[in-house]
């Protein structure tokens, strides 16, 4: 049920990305004419009429009065910010319902009974497939961005080796704690990736 | 112990971000949450009413002040670009402090960090259209969309298609192609 359950998720944020990278190849796609009648401006455009044109003073060139245009609400970038935002989120309430315990060897005494289906873990499990999908969106929007001839210094090569780093340390931290039938220490590594996912967005944001 | 290993990693990797320098501070930087992503957009006067009269203001945040000291002098203003765009000397020492201050790499805002870093090393390039990462963001458009497109006709009408360009904002949301509206990066 749980691997459904995963699957199901996994599954989902995969289409949300794959719409949103499918909406940004539409480019030579035929349109109906009837899209150009809603937007009468374009039309003065095309035809290059001056009533759309701002002439400059003193023989400059003119530049063009543009159509009232909207960004998208949903494209590729957009969604992979949320997406990353999400993943911080997720993570910082992964954070805030840890309960302190002993972890690894050095534990003496009894330790209570490991939950892997408490808040925590769910939480923790939320985070992982956030944060995949958040790379995978990047991957698939901002593919151009990342240039290693640009060195180590540009900031969208530095985004994309902090954020991925990241997102892995954390998956391993909570792979390797749903995996273990005993406590494990998985926190620093975990909050470890989730320092490197913030940093990330910082540097882009 | 666990916060202040937290919080001394979190210093490093900042500080770490070697392309981010001074006139705003690290400090106010790493703790502004308002989104610094593009260019700073043009905040004086002069440099919108004089800049601004002949073309689109160019952010000074598009070049780094190298570039800007080789542009904004009397000698280079008498031929700037085959034009005259002399200015009297109050009006053109406001505009080249203002564009020294404000260069790309003094900025902090990430499209100009990035234009810092790539031109870091080398002669400092008048054009913002001979910027390497510049030239690769666009090198997919077509021709046609451009040179051939009577609305755009150079990719020195940075404005014609980017519909933000005189807030400083420049990312592929914010774009259409005069006369393709549809084309996407």
């Amino acid at each position: 049920m749980r691997g459904i359950k995963f699957a199901a998720a996994a599954l989902c944020l995969a289409v949300c990305s794959g719409t949103a990278w499918a909406q940004e190849q539409t480019t030579e796609l035929p349109r109906l004419t009837s899209e150009y009648v809603k937007d009468p401006a374009a039309f003065k455009l095309a035809a290059n009429e001056p009533e759309v044109l701002v002439k400059k003073p003193g023989g400059a060139a003119p530049t063009v009065r543009q159509p009232e245009f909207e960004p998208p609400m949903f494209s590729g970038s957009n969604v992979h910010k949320y997406l990353g935002i999400a993943t911080v989120a997720a993570a910082a309430a992964t954070f805030l319902t840890h309960k302190d315990r002993c972890e690894g060897a050095a534990c003496a005494g009894p330790q209570p009974p490991r939950s892997t289906h408490n808040t925590h873990a769910n939480f923790g499990k939320a985070t992982a497939v956030l944060a995949a999908a958040t790379v995978a969106t990047g991957l698939l929007s901002h593919w151009d961005d990342f240039n290693l001839e640009d060195g180590l210094a540009d900031p969208d090569n530095q985004h994309v080796l902090l954020g991925a780093t990241g997102a892995a340390l954390m998956m391993y931290a909570i792979n390797k704690s749903a995996r273990s039938n005993v406590p494990t220490n998985h926190a620093g590594v975990a909050e470890l990736g989730a320092l490197g996912m913030i940093v990330a967005i910082k540097l882009t944001w | 112990m666990k916060k202040l290993i937290f919080l001394l990693m979190t210093g490093t990797l900042l500080g770490a971000s070697s392309t981010v320098q001074a006139e705003e501070s690290l400090f106010q930087w790493a703790t502004t949450v308002w989104r610094e992503k593009e260019v700073k957009p043009v905040t004086n006067k002069t440099w919108k009413e004089e800049c601004g009269s002949c073309h689109l203001a160019y952010q000074p945040g598009l070049l780094p002040a190298k570039s800007w000291e080789k542009l904004l002098n009397e000698k280079a203003l008498n031929d700037h670009f085959g034009e005259n765009a002399s200015l009297g000397d109050a009006a053109l020492k406001e505009i080249h402090d203002y564009a020294i201050a404000n260069a790309a790499d003094k900025s902090w805002y990430k499209r100009s960090r990035k234009i810092a870093v790539a031109t870091e090393t080398g002669d400092a390039p008048v054009r913002i259209t001979e910027l390497r990462y510049i030239k690769r963001k666009h090198q997919k458009i077509p021709e046609k969309m451009i040179k051939g497109n009577p609305d755009v006709k150079s990719l020195s009408y940075c404005n014609a298609c980017h519909t933000k360009a005189e807030e400083g904002v420049y990312d592929n949301d914010t774009v259409s192609i005069p006369n393709y509206p549809d084309w996407k990066d």
